[in-house]
């Protein structure tokens, strides 16, 4: 436990030293502006009151997917490098000859680097909140359990990304990490194609990567923990009924096993490769 | 417990590449046994496996096939893992951390309680002098500056085996010494010190045994004064060397090298170096300089290689 914890606190200590709370800052900053903006959209219809019960709703819903995106980007930033980058640039030498277990470095690097990417993550959460409230006059505390599984983005992609870097140089880590987002991505467009124009091919295809990387099974998720304050008229569309159907437990726990499942993989590839 | 701090049996490691078309045989069959206490080269040209062997000696890449035990026991197994110091040749530490920071992260990372680690960093610190520089980032360090750090980091918590590998191709004259001397200090308080350097003359003064690697196979390995003292030779400096001395010389010694009015011959014995003294008289050289020595380690290591290609 110690290895783990000296690990992580260097990398915590390493990420923080970058001045990556720069780039957090930055998407702070995003957060509150992407809510002024909406502020300053719904005020032009000032006096309708669908505009004013509408728009808080949909700012919070669609903060959630920018908060989802830097958390994401954060975590594959910062997981990329973490064993690829100290491995060519042979920090780890030094490391592993030391009485430390490889997984216990694998674990370390795990735990550094999410801590930091969840603390940010939770920050633009809240952040998100608070600015709904003060600029819009709108909580709704009632959601609270989306935010919890909104982290679980960082979790996935991080976890993803550290796996590609047990193996992979750093270009190449980065290349798997953005295609892996890009495919997880990929599938509810495919699936809309699919189903607006009928191709079979593109419905089965999107079945089947939403379990290559199961984003849509989170993204379906935090929707059904948001349902309460979904406006009413997105909830009676076709097209919502369609593609936002909320998981179930099968596919909660599916996520759950990929993430231990693909943490467990980079532990054993890291564990046999000869650095 | 054995006798020795490492020993390796048929010890072979193969690089393929990924479709497994080509393969790279970078350390072949390797026999080695280095003595507890000694100061021991590990020597070979470059590509000759000897970063591979240290790699796979620390556990970062694994034989091919082939075995091999650090103080009798598993690499493996932590209790010898905390015995280890190391030097890697090319590495880079974490840049934003200070010099103690480093330190301290090492030293916990190898067992050290944070008592031991307040007395033994300014201790280390100051054997490799950057005490004044503790408190610098490690990205504002000199590549030599870096080094040093690397060696109070091999040292900080006091093992018994110490493996570096090219310790000293970043520092200056001043800072060679310090290592020779950080070396022989050591060796005298019973350490076993696994050298790998390309700096021969260094490795002759502080090394009791030396093992000379080429193509991934142990070629000589054994005590370096016994190893010396097998073929002497001879520097020559002749006024005007014509073709039929040489061939008078080539015929009682091994000329090594060449180089206008002199040269250096390597004879079987002590008892041959009269014999080619009389055969360049014999055949009509004038001898201005005529010095017998012991084979230095740079002969040796070249005879070595050549006779290996």
């Amino acid at each position: 436990m110690r290895a783990i914890y000296l690990i992580a606190s260097l990398t915590l200590k390493e990420t923080m030293r970058r001045r990556l709370w720069v780039a957090s800052l930055l998407a702070s900053l995003a957060v509150v502006g992407f809510v002024f903006v909406a502020k300053l959209g719904a005020s032009v219809r000032a006096h309708d009151p669908l505009v004013q019960s509408v728009v808080p709703r949909i700012t919070l819903i669609l903060g959630l997917d920018v908060v989802k995106f830097f958390g994401s980007v954060m975590a594959m930033t910062l997981a990329s490098g973490a064993i690829a980058l100290e491995i060519e640039r042979g920090m780890l030498y030094a490391v592993l000859y030391k009485p430390v277990h490889r997984y216990q470095v694998v674990l370390g690097k795990w735990v550094g680097v999410l801590v930091f990417a969840l603390a940010n993550t939770l920050f633009w959460t809240v952040l998100l909140y608070v600015s709904v409230r003060v600029m819009m006059g709108k909580s709704y505390l009632e959601t609270w359990r989306a935010p919890l599984v909104v982290l679980l983005y960082p979790v996935l992609f991080g976890t993803l990304t550290l796996f590609f870097s047990t193996f992979a140089t750093m270009g190449l880590t980065v290349a798997l990490s953005i295609i892996s987002a890009g495919v997880a991505w990929s599938e509810k467009p495919m699936r809309e194609f699919g189903i607006v124009f009928d191709i079979e091919t593109l419905i089965r295809m999107a079945n089947n990567v939403r379990w290559v990387v199961p984003m849509n099974h989170l993204r379906r998720w935090v929707l059904e923990e948001m349902m309460v304050i979904v406006p009413e008229r997105m909830l009676a569309s076709q097209r919502f009924q369609a593609f936002e159907n909320p998981p179930s437990g099968w596919e909660i726990g599916y996520v759950f096993g990929y993430i231990a499942t693909v943490l467990l993989l980079a532990v054993v590839v890291f564990g046999r490769r000869d650095v | 417990m054995t006798g020795y701090a490492i020993e390796t049996y048929r010890l072979r490691k193969v690089y393929r590449s990924l479709l497994r078309r080509q393969s790279v045989v970078a350390v072949d069959s390797l026999h080695l046994k280095v003595p507890m206490g000694c100061v021991f080269g590990f020597l070979g040209p470059n590509g000759a496996g000897k970063t591979t062997t240290i790699m796979m000696l620390l556990g970062n890449v694994y034989p091919t096939s082939g075995s091999f035990r650090i103080f009798g026991r598993s690499i493996a197994e932590m209790d010898v893992r905390r015995r280890i110091g190391f030097l890697p040749e090319k590495f880079q530490f974490h840049e934003l951390l200070t010099a103690e920071e480093l330190l301290w992260f090492h030293g916990r990372l190898a067992g050290m309680d944070r008592q031991s680690l307040a007395r033994r960093v300014p201790e280390v610190l100051e054997r490799v002098g950057l005490s004044e520089r503790a408190r610098s980032r490690v990205r504002e360090f000199s590549k030599g500056m870096q080094q040093r750090l690397g060696i109070a980091q091999a040292i900080l918590h006091d093992p018994d085996l110490i493996i570096l590998d090219e310790p000293t191709s970043a520092l200056d004259p001043l800072g060679r010494r310090d290592v020779r001397d950080l070396i022989l200090q050591l060796k005298s308080r019973g350490k076993t010190v696994f050298l790998n350097s390309h700096l021969l003359s260094e490795v002759e003064m502080v090394c009791d045994e030396v093992a000379i690697l080429r193509a991934g196979q142990v070629q000589r390995q054994g005590d370096l004064e016994t190893l010396l003292q097998v073929h002497p030779v001879v520097d020559v400096e002749l006024r005007a060397p014509s073709e039929q001395v040489m061939q008078a010389v080539r015929a009682v010694a091994r000329v090594l090298s060449e180089n206008g009015t002199r040269f250096t011959a390597e004879v079987q014995g002590e008892e041959d170096i009269p014999a080619l003294a009389r055969c360049i008289v014999e055949s009509g050289g004038e001898m201005m300089r005529f010095a017998p020595r012991r084979e230095s380690l740079e002969d040796l290591f070249v005879r070595v290689v050549e006779e290996a290609q």
